[in-house]
């Protein structure tokens, strides 16, 4: 297969990630549409590394889990504080900030 | 790259499953079916990994990701109260503009896809195919380049990671308790076992 097609996929991936955000109101959702565009970034991080023939895409691909598992553990500590406030975690009650 | 019968089927097969889930991640109902659906992303995203030769990545992908992550948010989903879930309305009231600004997203990413033209010989680097399996496969090579050109960003991440052990260990913790009755539930003790041995004065300031 050639270079258009991963991008293509991973492109796929990253839309439907921004869409999951945009649409869904529970939050661990959108932290799981935000897990999937990262998965559309590392596959064309992926795919550039293999058709450049440099390594460096896939070390970047390795710091990119780093980071997500990160966000991930930071992300769902913060709805479990949320939670002790609003039991089900839905993001339009968080409208304190309203003017 | 010179591509089989067989490889062409594994690509469209496994892209065409990995949008499919994706779709399902963001229509399923229930929150544990969203993450179930996301580890069905995962392991045909870490197939793609494997046609493009990077078996490392693939492996890791499955453990961090199926191992670490999923599980993450399927713990917090049990700790969570999801009871409602079933009755109440899943998508958000913006959806009738998120919609079309995704549909637009989503178009633009698939023409650049397309209109990225072919990578000239000139530019490519110093790892292919044959160079990488002198090196005894792709885990070599990627190590090869990550504890030589790219050391302090590995040392980093590693910082990195204990920081938000440290963070999530922080925000989790309850904040409900009453911090002038107990003074060991003090924020100030967050810095070290020693931090105990303040004055009293000085914490309470």
């Amino acid at each position: 297969m050639d270079l258009n097609a991963y991008l293509v996929t991973g492109g796929l991936l990253f839309s439907l990630g921004i869409l999951g955000v945009l649409l869904r109101r529970n939050a661990i959702v959108m932290l799981i549409s935000i897990e999937l565009m990262l998965n559309g970034a590392n596959l064309t991080l992926a795919a550039f590394s293999t058709f450049l023939e440099d390594m460096a895409g896939n070390v970047m691909v390795v710091f990119s889990l780093t980071v997500a598992a990160a966000e991930v553990a930071v992300g769902l500590a913060i709805l479990v504080a949320l939670s002790r406030i609003f039991p089900v975690v839905n993001i339009d009650q968080l409208d304190d900030l309203r003017g | 790259m010179t591509d089989s019968v067989a490889d062409i089927i594994a690509f469209w097969y496994l892209s065409a499953m990995a949008v499919s889930g994706g779709v399902g991640v963001i229509l399923l109902r229930n929150p544990v079916h969203s993450a179930l659906s996301l580890v069905y992303v995962i392991f045909h995203v870490a197939g793609l990994f494997v046609i493009l030769g990077a078996g490392f990545l693939a492996v890791v992908q499955i453990i961090v990701y199926a191992g670490a992550i999923v599980v993450l948010f399927l713990f917090t989903l049990m700790m969570l109260d999801m009871r409602g879930l079933q009755t109440e309305r899943f998508m958000h009231r913006q959806r009738w503009v998120a919609l079309p600004l995704a549909i637009a997203l989503a178009v633009e990413v698939v023409f650049v896809g397309i209109g990225t033209p072919e990578i000239r010989a000139d530019f490519l680097g110093a790892f292919p195919p044959q160079a990488i399996s002198d090196l005894g496969g792709s885990t070599q090579a990627i190590a090869s380049v990550l504890f030589s050109e790219y050391l302090l960003p590995f040392e980093i991440a590693s910082v990195l990671l204990l920081v938000a052990a440290v963070g999530a260990i922080v925000l989790a913790r309850r904040f409900d308790l009453d911090l002038e009755a107990a003074p060991e539930n003090k924020p100030a003790d967050l810095e070290g076992p020693g931090a105990n041995k303040q004055p009293e004065a000085e914490v309470t300031s």
